[in-house]
């Protein structure tokens, strides 16, 4: 009977550390995935900065000068001709 | 024998109660007196308390383009201590190559006996992975947020700054501070000597809240094609300064807000300070014949006059015992009302401010908002001046109605434009059209501040202005393809004694287009060019250049055949 019972609570004992053993290893995967996961986010932050540079109108004109282009002189505009009703 | 053993073990009981009795009041003060002070010694080694930064609101301009964000970015620090000393040199060396520094500041930054210190701050992400692949020892990397602004100068006073600090100044980074930077949050938790959280203990959290998100009015590719038109002005002009403003005539919405010399809202600490006044908001000046558009639809507005009414111009007009002449002393003979907006005499403004009297013209001068705030909702805008009625002396009601004795900011003057061709309604102007937080979207509405002018009165005055661009004074603010209203001015500029500076001027022009259903309404302005009476060529010149690419932004038809 005492034998038994010695058993039980090792055997709880047991269970209980097994259970808190994983409990710490799966909260050190958290902090590691959340901090991946900020990693992440900043990196995301950092090319979305980058693509706003890249799309700036002031960057593309000052890349076009660069390149030699110059703004058009005039545009020309074609007006279509007024919608005739079928009959 | 026997009794010496009896007295060496009295002795040795006696010493060893003293040091049980020591022990145990040693053990006693630990455990309770002590007890407080070394617990809380013990927590510190094992307890974090941080604050957790909120993460400050993203500013886009209306089509979603990013113009200010906050990323972290590494900084390099090192703790000398794990650096061998013969090493030093060389990580100097290689870390000088990187950074771009002299290796020698670096080594003797190394030496100094700190336990820890920053190398750089904020370091660009190519360089943060190029060091950080050269594994150096006793080397490591803490993120710190810092606020970028992608399209570097553009849109800079409209959007103002963030100090270091964290507060945000000028433009809407300080109008709007409260409600960009959030709310930051707190976390307290043990940790293990790895730095980590420990999972079974302590752990308290008050999450932060991120500041909200913000959209702009601002167009981004209007905005850029101003502030290039304004530099191409100021630098043909050699001007001191200027700015441009567009907004949208129908909500009061700011397309484009410019002012020279501008500054780089990431490098402030570099900045010239008079560079960081808003000339578009925060400068007011003399707005001189611009505002003869205003005196005139005032007097329509009255049926004082109409377009049509003429009068017989000398040259000058005599009032308050006061010459008043037209600019280069031109008398034009019979002249309409519309002549006299199409050839900006000054002789005829005072015939038509005579019309309307002094009550009436100070009365609209208010109504179409100059000499207060328009509550657009930037930091420091200033007010202009309109003196108050009982000062006028009898010449005031002549100088006033072509922009003389009163200031004005520009974006009052745009909004007053803006009055004119959407109808005569005055519209608050506003930069941030909606506000993105954990509740959704929270759109600004419109406010119609009050009714100018009637509606036949700005439709009279969108005829008279497109008149002076087709036939008149501003015919080189013509835009081919788009009719085009709109008046220029050249105003002196009032000294310290309260009198004027010779040959020094301001050059603006004011208009919208297409004139007969306007989607944008501008304002430009120059301060003292060089070229002193032609400055409102060059003003035109820029409206000419900015015009077709903001109409174009804007999906506007063209509305005439060139």
């Amino acid at each position: 009977m005492a034998g038994a019972s010695i058993g039980l609570v090792f055997t709880l004992a047991l269970l209980y550390l097994s259970q808190i053993t994983s409990l710490s290893a799966g909260d050190y995967e958290v902090q590691r995935l959340q901090a991946e996961r900020d990693e992440l986010r900043r990196q995301n932050a950092l090319l979305e900065v980058q693509l706003a540079r890249l799309d700036s109108p002031a960057r593309i004109e000052t890349l076009a000068t660069r390149l030699g282009l110059v703004r058009v002189a005039s545009v020309p505009l074609l007006f279509p001709a007024p919608l005739q009703a079928k009959k | 024998m026997q009794a010496v053993s009896a007295t060496r073990l009295r002795v040795l009981f006696v010493i060893f109660a003293l040091l049980s009795t020591t022990l145990a009041g040693k053990m006693t003060y630990w455990q309770a007196i002590a007890r407080p002070e070394l617990l809380s010694l013990a927590i510190d080694q094992v307890r974090s308390d941080l604050v957790v930064a909120a993460q400050r609101g993203v500013i886009r301009d209306r089509n979603g383009a990013i113009l200010a964000t906050t990323v972290g970015l590494r900084s390099l620090y090192a703790i000398p201590a794990q650096i061998p000393k013969e090493d030093r040199a060389a990580v100097a060396e290689k870390l000088g190559v990187l950074l771009g520094r002299d290796p020698a500041a670096i080594r003797e930054r190394l030496d100094s006996g700190a336990e820890w210190l920053y190398l750089h701050r904020r370091l660009p992400e190519d360089t943060a992975v190029a060091i950080a692949a050269l594994h150096l020892p006793g080397l490591g990397f803490q993120t710190e947020p810092k606020r970028l602004y992608p399209s570097d100068t553009v849109g800079a006073h409209v959007l103002g700054f963030v100090n270091d600090e964290g507060n945000g100044q000028y433009g809407v980074e300080g109008a709007y501070d409260g409600i960009l930077r959030g709310t930051p949050g707190r976390l307290v938790v043990e940790r293990d000597p790895a730095n980590r959280a420990l999972p079974i203990g302590l752990r308290e959290a008050q999450p932060p809240v991120n500041g909200a998100d913000l959209s702009l009015t601002i167009d981004l590719g209007i905005q850029t094609a101003c502030e290039r038109e304004l530099r191409t002005a100021i630098e043909k002009e050699k001007a001191t300064g200027g700015s441009i403003v567009v907004l949208d005539p129908r909500d009061g919405a700011v397309l484009a807000l410019c002012s020279a010399p501008s500054f780089d809202p990431s490098a402030v600490a570099i900045a010239d300070l008079e560079s960081l006044r808003d000339r578009a908001v925060s400068w007011a000046y003399e707005p001189g014949s611009t505002m003869k558009a205003l005196t005139v639809a005032a007097a329509i507005d009255q049926k004082a006059v109409t377009p049509t009414t003429s009068y017989y111009d000398v040259g000058y007009a005599i009032i308050g015992g006061r010459r008043l002449n037209n600019a280069l002393g031109k008398a034009y003979g019979p002249t309409t009302v519309t002549q006299v907006l199409e050839r900006s005499a000054n002789a005829g403004a005072v015939f038509v401010a005579r019309k309307l009297g002094a009550e009436q013209l100070y009365r609209y001068i208010n109504a179409f908002g100059l000499g207060h705030a328009t509550g657009v909702d930037l930091a420091a805008e200033a007010t202009g001046q309109v003196r108050p009625l009982a000062e006028w002396y009898p010449v005031d009601l002549g100088t006033a109605a072509f922009g003389q004795g009163l200031s004005v900011t520009p974006l009052q003057l745009a909004a007053a434009y803006a009055a004119i061709a959407n109808g005569g309604i005055l519209y608050r102007p506003y930069v941030v059209a909606s506000r993105r937080d954990a509740d959704g979207e929270h759109r600004t509405a419109p406010v119609a501040v009050r009714r100018v002018i009637s509606a036949e009165t700005a439709a009279a005055m969108r005829m008279m202005l497109t008149s002076t661009v087709d036939n008149g004074i501003a015919k080189n603010a013509s835009v081919p393809g788009f009719s085009i209203a709109g008046k220029t001015g050249t105003a002196q500029i009032p000294d310290a004694t309260g009198s004027y500076e010779s040959d020094e001027y301001v050059s603006s022009f004011a208009g919208f287009a297409p004139a007969d259903d306007p989607k944008i309404v501008t304002v430009i302005v120059l301060e003292r060019p060089q070229s002193r009476l032609l400055g409102t060529l060059t003003a035109m010149a820029a409206f000419r250049g900015f015009a077709p690419d903001a109409l174009r932004y804007e999906r506007v038809q063209p509305d005439r055949r060139p």
